[in-house]
């Protein structure tokens, strides 16, 4: 056995060596000869993940467990494997947004967001505290063991703490450093990998082959104890395969996001492409460390071991076989697995709480004098706080609980950033919002399955009130969280808090919206890959630059900076390009990140900022297209202006050409506008028009047109008995006025009778037949007669009388033709424009007296249904012309006779007159275009085409309606519509 | 023995007339307003002759010569009409008619033209 005081010298000694191996790579590196930029070192770097747990935690957990352990090793491996596609894009983000921790990472993907870094920065302090307490409880409870006393452990706790306190600060924050990276701190733990491996791969050989006949024997032995079953998986054994998927996903996401894991992997990594050697070293190095966990746990129980004491077979094996000296090495490595994991975790942590938490609460003191002497020790107190929190821990609630167990609780926590950064890179939409209450669902279901049951079994908590209702509740209880039963506690809560971490992640995404900002850097994150200029902010000075990254860090590292800066790029001081110039002060900002976060330092320098050349160029661009914009605007406005001369012009010209009188008048009714034709139409010149009164003007027009303020339309004969149809609308304009169109139609006037006169006599000579016929008959009769008279000499008294009876036969036959000559004449006789009050039924029967010589209307049964129809105003032979259109088309379209039926009845205000025929129909084709002039569907040189449009303009002129009814070989109806008008115009 | 005529003609004043006219020629003649009752006359009495009206009521006079001709195989018919339309001479013509008269009739012609009938054929 060990005195105290030896194994506290030993360990010393090591640490002086640790010390010693990371002050000469960092010599090395100043020299510009890195010897921990290369791959092995990189993945030596990332073995920082196996810590005492695994050391010591393997062992045990294989004990009890079986091969459970190896979940542990084989979730990072398969981890590994999707590197180039993850890690690779991390660290590239990272080093283009110079992001020191996994919480700026989070933070600075949504918007740069210093609540969603403070948020990140708790859950990981209180994630990670108890796995560093854990880290120190095994070196205590190894050095306990080593020593044989358990007195004074109190004390020896307090020391350790300090002596690794004080070692971290030294690796960790020795000065406000000026670089991100830290390459003596990485050889360290690098060296600190090979030490750990070797001693574990040391214990494995002496149990496997020293102790025992290599695998197969230990195997065979175990196989028949009670241990035996360790060597299955899954089925009754002791871990369930959920269990397994659980450890596994959890370890997977615990290499990713463990505040150390990210600090090695991410922000110590100096070259992308040692990723892809990393990929396989490290699995490699996993499995050399595994590989002989399960002997040395069976070896330990063979060797008559409790498996609650498996934790510690790695040293109590060797010790029981007296080989101190191997023990000693196994302790070392021990030592080497939890210091490491102490020192990168409580840098990390330090960091993310400087940066995220204190650096935003104190920034605005930066111009105080010592600004950056108070940082550089307020980071070494964190540090040595995050050590101590986790020894307080140890001491207090880590005595309950395994290596493993506490182990896992921090993989569950960090396994609450997994959903932020893994769908945060990959998805622009996830926004700050989102990924704050994701975090937070995660981190309260975290607490409530996991810490608050082991607070409740270290007695923190007490079973009575809140706790014992939450216990006996069948949706609260912290193990069954919603009644959900059959899992172990690792499954569960991994399964709750991702549950509500994505659900709610992606459903606040989804459901709010992102800022500009943040949109931003979900773009820069999201498509890290894609090519884009610097923005290249920077008309600083060097001297400006010194000054501000002086008052952070202090004026002496400054100034080592800027001049280590200008030395490695061969500038002369005064002779900076712009260029340089930049790259300094992004320079400047790199190192303000890694001493304050990227949030602050992005800060510091955009507060400061005036315009830089680059953004005068792109201000003066911007005016420059401003101006172009508008000079096509005024370009595009004085086209629209010519445009619209043109278009006055243009409608001038109409207006002033047209054949129409147009004029309009102002509310007070004087004339503003006076065309050409309204000189022809009055005589009156347009100079001598304006702003006269239009009544006086023109004082046939009636005032009352000027009443209403809707448009009218009438016809006026004037006192020189032209005709004129006068159009009236009132100005939209609330100002008022009108316009007013003249329109000649005194010639229409004529013309519309000539059409008249024309489609009369068209209708006359489809009579003439009928009528000569008529005329012929009483013709032929007398003609007999005569003959017969004249070869009577009239002797007798029979001829006498014959002869009387004769005259009197041959003068009602005269009688018969006047009475057809005078219709026929009536008819004919140029037609009157005036409407009278007129009897329609008369109209009728004079109609039905003329057509009845059509001889085809001798085959018509023809009848009519009257009612009594007041006298009205109409134009009888206009009526006319349109009823002797109407029954001539019927009797063409019954050529083999048939019926039909004059209606005529009073509909409210409306004389209704219907021509019903059982004619041949008129196709459905055409039925639309009948009132259509020249229309026809009567064989060529049969029809003018014009009696329907005839009737449908007179109707109209009459303001009334008439439509057609019709089906093919059934017949066809007219419908008139004609308004009762007793004495409007 | 004396020719028989049938007269159709609607005008009831030329028919009558025409009726005296040919008596008094020393012909028998008989009457009808229209074709329908000059068919059924036709039907139990022949007649030499048969002068008709082509304007009628009811059945035109040159329908009339189409039935008449399925009746009496050696008909004749001259044809009287006030339509001074060639086209309904011809289609009378076309029917069988041996004559047509265009109204008002002159006596000496239609008598001419009755004798011409008469004369001609049996």
């Amino acid at each position: 056995m060990f005195k105290g005081y030896l194994l506290f010298i030993y360990l010393l000694i090591y640490l002086s060596i640790l010390f010693i191996v990371a002050y000469y790579a960092e010599k090395k590196e100043k020299t510009g000869k890195s010897i921990v930029s290369n791959p092995y070192v990189y993945a030596l770097s990332l073995a920082v993940y196996c810590t005492s747990w695994t050391f010591y935690g393997s062992v045990g957990k294989a004990a009890t467990s079986g091969l459970s352990f190896l979940t542990i090793y084989l979730g990072p491996t398969l981890m590994a494997s999707l590197w180039w596609v993850i890690l690779r894009k991390i660290i590239r983000i990272s080093k283009e947004n110079r992001i020191t921790t996994i919480s700026d990472f989070i933070g600075s993907r949504y918007g740069n967001s210093i609540l969603l870094a403070s948020l990140v920065t708790i859950v990981a302090v209180v994630g990670i505290i108890p796995y560093l307490g854990l880290q120190l409880k095994a070196i205590m409870s190894t050095f306990i063991i080593l020593a044989g006393e358990t007195k004074g452990t109190a004390g020896l706790g307090w020391f350790i703490t300090l002596i690794l306190g004080i070692f971290s600060i030294i690796f960790g924050a020795r000065k406000l450093d000026s670089s991100e990276r830290h390459e003596g701190l990485i050889f360290a733990i690098a060296f600190e990998s090979i030490v750990k491996l070797l001693a574990f791969l040391t214990v494995g050989i002496y149990v496997t082959y020293f102790l025992f006949d290599g695998f197969s024997h230990i195997f065979e032995l175990i196989r028949d104890t009670e241990s035996g079953e360790l060597l299955y998986l899954g089925g009754g054994t002791s871990i369930s395969y959920t269990e397994w998927g659980s450890l596994l996903f959890l370890s997977m996401m615990a290499i990713m996001f463990l505040p150390r894991q990210f600090h090695v992997s991410v922000v110590e990594n100096s070259d992308v492409s040692h990723v892809k050697k990393a990929m396989w070293l490290f699995p490699l190095y996993l499995f050399l460390i595994n590989i002989f966990v399960i002997p040395v746990a069976f070896g330990g129980l063979l060797l008559g071991g409790q498996g609650a004491d498996a934790d510690n077979f790695v040293l109590t094996v060797p010790l029981g076989q007296q080989k101190y000296l191997l023990a000693l090495f196994v302790f070392i490595g021990g030592f080497s697995a939890a210091t490491g994991m102490i020192i990168v975790e409580s840098l990390a942590l330090s960091t993310m709480v400087m940066n995220n938490l204190v650096v935003p609460a104190i920034y605005r003191f930066h111009h105080m004098e010592g600004f950056p002497t108070i940082i550089l020790n307020l980071k070494r107190l964190i540090i040595m706080g995050c050590v101590f929190m986790g020894y307080v821990f140890a001491v207090s609630v880590g005595e309950f609980y395994s290596l493993v167990d506490i182990g896992l609780k921090s993989f569950e926590a960090v396994t609450i950033f997994a959903p932020s950064i893994l769908i945060g890179i990959f998805w622009k939409k996830g926004n700050k919002k989102g990924a704050i209450a994701g975090i937070l669902a995660g981190f309260i279901i975290w607490f409530y399955t996991l810490i608050v049951p082991a607070f409740i079994k270290a007695g923190v908590l007490h079973e009575e009130g809140l706790i014992s209702y939450i216990l006996q509740s069948e949706l609260l209880h912290p193990q069954h969280l919603f009644g959900l039963r059959g899992l172990d506690k690792w499954t569960h809560s991994l399964f709750w808090g991702l549950f509500f971490n994505i659900i709610f992640y992606v459903g606040f995404s989804i459901f709010t919206r992102q800022s500009g900002e943040e949109e931003g850097q979900a773009l820069l994150f999201v498509e890290s890959y894609a090519a884009r200029a610097l923005p290249l902010r920077g008309s600083y000075s060097i001297q400006q630059i010194e000054d501000i990254l002086g008052q952070y860090i202090g004026r002496r590292e400054a100034r080592d900076i800027v001049d280590f800066f200008i030395r490695k790029n061969n500038i002369e001081r005064d002779k900076i390009s712009q260029n340089e110039l930049v790259r300094l002060k992004h320079e400047a900002e790199r190192v303000l990140s890694g001493a304050l976060g990227s949030s602050i330092a992005t800060i510091i320098f955009e507060d400061k900022l005036t315009l830089t050349e680059q953004e005068r160029g792109e201000l003066s661009n911007s005016i420059k297209q401003m101006t172009d914009t508008l000079r096509l605007s005024r370009q595009e406005l004085a086209e629209a202006n010519r445009n619209l001369a043109y278009l006055k012009e243009f409608s001038e010209n109409i207006i002033e050409s047209a054949p129409l009188g147009i004029v309009t008048i102002d509310a007070l009714l004087k004339i503003s506008y006076w065309n050409r034709e309204m000189e022809t139409i009055t005589g009156i010149r347009k100079d001598d028009a304006f702003n006269r009164y239009i009544l006086q003007t023109l004082n046939w027009i009636p005032a009352e047109l000027f009443m209403e303020n809707e448009q009218r339309e009438i016809t006026l004969q004037t006192p020189s008995l032209r005709s004129y149809k006068i159009n009236i609308s009132p100005f939209k304009d609330p100002s008022g006025g009108y316009v007013v169109i003249f329109e000649d139609i005194t010639e229409k006037k004529k013309m519309e009778e000539q059409l008249l006169q024309t489609s009369k006599l068209a209708s006359i000579g489809k009579l003439t037949a009928g009528i000569s016929h008529e005329i012929g008959n009483p013709l032929a009769s007398i003609s007999s007669l005569v003959q017969e008279l004249r070869s009577l000499s009239i002797d007798t008294k029979d001829d006498i009388r014959f002869t009387s009876e004769s005259l009197r036969t041959i003068d009602s036959h005269i009688e018969r033709i006047v009475k057809i000559v005078r219709s026929l004449g009536d008819f004919a006789r140029i037609s009157s424009a005036e409407k009278t009050i007129s009897n329609i039924k008369e109209i009728l029967d004079r109609t039905v007296n003329l057509v009845k010589y059509d001889k085809r209307f001798k085959n018509i049964e023809f009848s009519t249904d009257i009612s009594e129809i007041p006298l009205f105003r109409f134009n009888p032979d206009k009526i006319q012309q349109v009823f002797l259109n109407l029954i001539l088309n019927a009797i063409d379209a019954m050529p083999e006779g048939g019926k039909l039926n004059v209606e005529m009845k009073k509909i409210g205000n409306n004389a209704e007159i219907i021509f019903s025929d059982t004619g041949a129909g008129i196709d459905e084709e055409v039925i639309d275009r009948i009132f259509d002039p020249f229309f026809t569907s009567k064989p060529l040189g049969k029809g003018t085409g014009l009696g329907l449009s005839i009737c449908y303009g007179i109707i109209k002129e009459h303001n009334g309606t008439i439509t057609v009814k019709s089906r093919k070989a059934e017949g066809t109806t007219f419908i008139i519509n004609l308004p009762l008008e007793s004495d409007v115009t | 023995m004396s020719h028989r005529l049938l007269i159709i003609e609607d005008e009831d004043t030329l028919c009558e007339s025409l009726r005296r006219v040919f008596q008094r020629e020393g012909y028998e003649v008989d009457i009808a307003f229209d074709a329908e009752s000059a068919l059924e006359l036709v039907k139990n009495k022949s007649f030499d002759l048969v002068i008709t009206d082509v304007i009628l009521p009811g059945i035109s006079g040159i329908e009339f010569i189409k039935r008449y001709k399925k009746i009496n195989p050696g008909f004749k018919v001259i044809v009287m009409t006030a339509y001074s339309s060639t086209v309904t001479a011809e289609d009378a013509i076309d029917a069988g008619a041996c004559d047509y008269l265009i109204k008002p009739i002159m006596h000496d012609e239609i008598k001419q033209a009755v004798k011409k009938a008469l004369g001609s054929g049996t």
